[in-house]
Parts: C-alpha cells; sequence; structure tokens
C-alpha cells in the first residue's frame, strides 16, 4: 500500500468553545493542487493554518508521508512554505534582506540564497523592488514576495491561503500563473480562496468546506458533471442553496 | 517522515534569528545608546550633586550609579513589550516564525537571549559614564567584575522574562500604559533602586520582608554588592539564586500564558 502524502484526519477545531472544525478528513496527493472553497467562516484559513503548524487542533492528527506531523514538527516544517492571507514580512528588512534571513533559517548556502533571490525575483517580477523594505510595496508585491519566501527552501508542499484576496483582477491572474508554475515544479500546493473561478481554474481536486465540514471532495469536472453544471459557479451556489433549505 | 532532508539544527536557526534580530537593532543602537547617556547623566546630576544640599550623603551617587548598571534593561523591556502587543494586534509576524523549522517556544528562547544581549549592552555605559561624573567618589577598582557580569547576566534575562510576561496579559496597545503604572513603574521604584534593603528593614520590617517578593530588589542589591561591595546589601549569592528562581517560574509562566493566547503549536 503506498503511504498517502498529506492526511488530515478527524481534525477538530474550537475557539472559546465555538467549533471551527468539526472533524476533517481530507487526503493531498503528491504533486497536485487542491484548492479549499467555502463561504467566510467555513473554516478554510483554520485548516489551513493548521496544517502550516500555526495553530493546534483541538482533536484530531495530520500525517505527512504516513507519520504524524507532532511527532517531529521541525523535520515537516523544513519541508512546507506557507503563505498567509495577509503578507507577514519584516518590515524593518528590505525585501532582499527578509529572503536572505528565510534561506539561513532553513539552512541554505550564501551562493545559493543568492541564486534563489534572482531566480525568484525574477519568475514573480519583484527584481526592481528587492532593495526597497516591504512597507513601501503594494499590496499586490507583498503577496508576490510572500509566495516567493513560501517557495524559498524548495519546499514539497506550499499552502496558500486567499492569496489573490482584495487584489486587482490583472494582478490576480498573474498570481494564477504564478501558481501553475508552482505545480509544474512538481511541488503539492494547498490553495484556500473563496473564488471559485480561481478554484477551477487551477484546482485538480477541490475540497468545499462548509460550517467547518467537508461537503464534497473531487474534481471540477467530476463535480460539474455530477451536479450537471456548466461552471463550477453553479455547482456552489446549488450547494449553498441546499444548505439554505 | 522525511524524504531526503538535512536536519536543521535548532541553534542554528536560533543563532540566525538572533542575527537577524541584531541587524535591526544595529540600526536603532546610536539613538538608544543617546536616551541611556541623557538618563544616566540626569540621574547622576541630580543624586550626586543636587541631592547632597537636602542632606543626602555624598556618597549617593555612587550607590544610585551601581543601581542604575541593571536597570537600564528595564526600560528598553517596555518598549519591547510594546512591539510584540503591537504585532500579536497587528502585522503577525510571530506566526511567520511558528512556520520556521524549530518548535514554537524556542521562538521565545531566542527573544530572551536577544534581549539580555541588547539590554546588557545598553547599561554598558552606566559605570563609565559614572566614573567620569562622579570622579573620586566612585571607584571602579573596587568593583567585583566576575560577581558584576554575573548579576547583570541574570538581571537583563529577568528583564526579557518580564517583558514576554507582561505582553502575554496585555492585549490591547491601549493598555499598555497600564503595564508602566502598574507593574513596572511599582517594581522598580519599592525594588530597593533608591534605597538599601536594609534600611527599608530599619524603617518598615514588615514591608522590607514583603518586599523581598519582588524580584527587582534582588537585582538591586545584588548589582550593588557586587559594584560597592558586599557590606550594606543582601547576600550577592542570595541575589543570584533568589534571580534564577524567578527567571524559571517567569520563563514558565510566560510561555504558558503566551501559549494560550498565541494559540500556538
Amino acid at each position: 500500500m503506498s503511504t498517502k502524502f498529506l492526511e488530515v484526519v478527524n481534525v477538530e477545531k474550537k475557539y472559546d468553545k465555538k467549533p471551527a472544525l468539526r472533524g476533517v478528513n481530507l487526503t493531498l496527493d503528491e504533486g497536485k493542487i487542491i484548492g479549499l472553497l467555502g463561504v467566510n467562516g467555513a473554516g478554510k484559513t483554520t485548516l489551513s493554518s493548521i496544517i502550516a503548524t500555526v495553530r493546534p487542533p483541538t482533536a484530531g492528527d495530520v500525517f505527512f508521508l504516513g507519520e504524524s506531523i507532532y511527532q517531529n514538527i521541525a523535520d515537516f516544517r523544513q519541508q512546507i512554505g506557507y503563505c498567509p492571507q495577509y503578507p507577514n514580512l519584516n518590515n524593518e528588512l528590505t525585501i532582499r534582506e527578509n529572503l536572505e534571513a528565510h534561506g539561513r533559517y532553513f539552512g541554505l548556502e550564501s551562493s545559493d540564497i543568492e541564486g534563489r533571490i534572482k531566480e525568484l525575483a525574477h519568475k514573480f517580477q519583484f527584481t526592481e523592488y528587492l532593495e526597497y523594505k516591504s512597507s513601501e510595496l503594494s499590496g499586490g508585491y507583498k503577496q508576490r514576495v510572500s509566495i516567493a519566501r513560501a517557495l524559498f527552501h524548495r519546499p514539497k508542499l506550499v499552502i496558500l491561503d486567499e492569496p489573490t484576496s482584495g487584489l486587482d483582477p490583472h494582478i490576480r491572474n498573474q498570481l494564477w500563473d504564478y501558481v501553475k508554475a508552482i505545480k509544474a515544479d512538481g511541488i503539492t500546493v494547498l490553495l484556500t480562496t473563496h473564488y471559485i473561478e480561481e478554484a477551477e481554474q487551477l484546482s485538480d481536486y477541490v475540497c468545499v468546506l462548509d460550517k467547518g465540514l467537508v461537503r464534497l471532495i473531487d474534481t471540477p469536472a467530476n463535480l460539474m458533471k455530477t451536479f450537471k453544471k456548466e461552471k463550477l459557479e453553479e455547482v456552489f451556489i446549488q450547494l449553498a442553496e441546499e444548505q439554505n433549505e | 517522515m522525511s524524504r531526503d532532508i538535512k536536519r536543521i539544527s535548532y541553534v542554528h536557526v536560533i543563532k540566525e534569528l538572533i542575527k537577524t534580530d541584531l541587524k535591526i537593532f544595529r540600526k536603532v543602537a546610536v539613538q538608544k545608546w543617546i536616551d541611556m547617556f541623557i538618563w544616566i547623566t540626569t540621574m547622576t546630576m541630580v543624586f550626586a550633586y543636587v541631592m547632597p544640599s537636602f542632606g543626602l550623603t555624598k556618597s549617593f551617587g555612587a550607590f544610585m550609579i551601581a543601581s542604575m548598571c541593571s536597570t537600564a534593561g528595564l526600560f528598553q523591556a517596555f518598549s519591547y513589550v510594546a512591539e510584540m502587543v503591537a504585532d500579536f494586534d497587528g502585522d503577525k509576524i510571530i506566526n511567520y516564525y511558528f512556520t520556521l523549522p524549530i518548535p514554537s517556544w524556542t521562538i521565545f528562547v531566542r527573544l530572551v537571549i536577544y534581549y539580555t544581549i541588547t539590554f546588557t549592552f545598553l547599561g554598558i555605559l552606566v559605570l563609565p559614564i559614572g566614573k567620569l561624573m562622579l570622579w573620586n567618589t566612585l571607584s571602579l577598582t573596587g568593583v567585583h567584575y566576575g560577581k558584576y557580569a554575573i548579576i547583570v547576566s541574570l538581571a537583563n534575562s529577568f528583564y526579557a522574562i518580564l517583558a514576554l510576561w507582561v505582553a502575554s496579559f496585555v492585549y490591547s496597545l491601549l493598555r499598555l500604559d497600564s503595564v508602566w503604572m502598574r507593574v513596572i513603574y511599582p517594581l522598580w521604584f519599592l525594588g530597593c533602586f533608591q534605597f538599601s534593603w536594609q534600611s527599608l528593614y530599619k524603617v518598615a520590617p514588615v514591608f522590607a520582608y514583603i518586599d523581598l517578593l519582588n524580584p527587582i530588589t534582588y537585582v538591586s542589591e545584588g548589582t550593588r554588592a557586587a559594584v560597592l561591595g558586599q557590606q550594606g546589601s543582601l547576600n550577592f549569592w542570595t541575589c543570584v539564586a533568589a534571580l534564577i528562581f524567578f527567571i524559571g517560574l517567569g520563563g514558565w509562566h510566560a510561555i504558558s500564558r503566551l501559549k494560550k493566547r498565541l494559540d500556538f503549536v
């Protein structure tokens, strides 16, 4: 039997007794993009922050390559990259310094760090802003740098929490291209979004979260076929209506 | 779990984090030294040259310099509390640190080390400036430098823990002033900064015993024992033992509270 890449098992999360996740089960296949979809408050950010080890679950476990991530959290963290919804770069450092520091934390050699900065700054088109402080950048550029930082140490899994939220449509399109490029490099992506079009464009699998539970998981094509709809958005609307009934 | 990964040592990550912290601190270090210079010279002028005209002994200047050696960190601790609370409430850069390849609690160990280094850096100025201002009334040859290094390190580690502890229960920047008025100011002023524990004991013995619960009492008394000699101060090694106890207890409690507040793994 092959070992699953990442498996979320019966994960629950409560904030002051208020449930945010109520027994989530989910499997991520290696090299695929899984889109976590749901309305505000569905539990997307909570689930992604648990997988990113920023928050602990109240109950349940997360397995990476067959082993609980909590058995050796530092090893797991070495293999993931996390881009939060709101970029949390260090405002006292330039973009170059932010990336250099990140590389050093993950044990990269100086020559490798320099190479990665050039490569990622070129790929995400922020070379001209390398000497700027992050506080001097627009939201779109901060988000690009944030994604680049998540990829800097060559993780096997990247967690992108609403990476295009609040961005202009043309910047969103650019970021979609970047996400596709990440997948092309063989990296597994967990993409949290509330843009259905984004999930449809990018995801191999879509997982719909609703009130802290997984409502369904399938490929966008299968979902449209099952629900006899032409767009994923229509599927989502039908699900929302069923939920309200 | 690992698939072809080269494990990174926790010490390496913490060392690199502290290097980054110090790189940022270097940008403000001169300004901080100017602040310290103003504080030391003002205090020394008042207590060594003005207050004796109101009946204070002339040696009080040296007494105050000795007290100030390990108090510099306390002021900087307040500004670190502000930085932490602002981050917990705002940018949440702390969450980035929780994704680095180290156990989450070690992020706070790194903060304690970094804070201790910067507090020590700021306190370095006190003795040389004090000597320049007091000259004959402060003897640097009488300072026990071994003991001085021990007590200053412990005092600054304690202030670093205090900063974490205070940040763990201040939920808004709006409440930050209360931290100064309710926590730091009483601890400092009642912590034998301007008087010795023995003099307090002569005036109010019950209060003097209660004051033994104040960690800053041991900071002030221990520092004076190292700088001015043991006579007239609490036993130096008692102060060391008490500070180690407060650092251990405070560190454990601060990280427990921060874990609850920040909900980290």
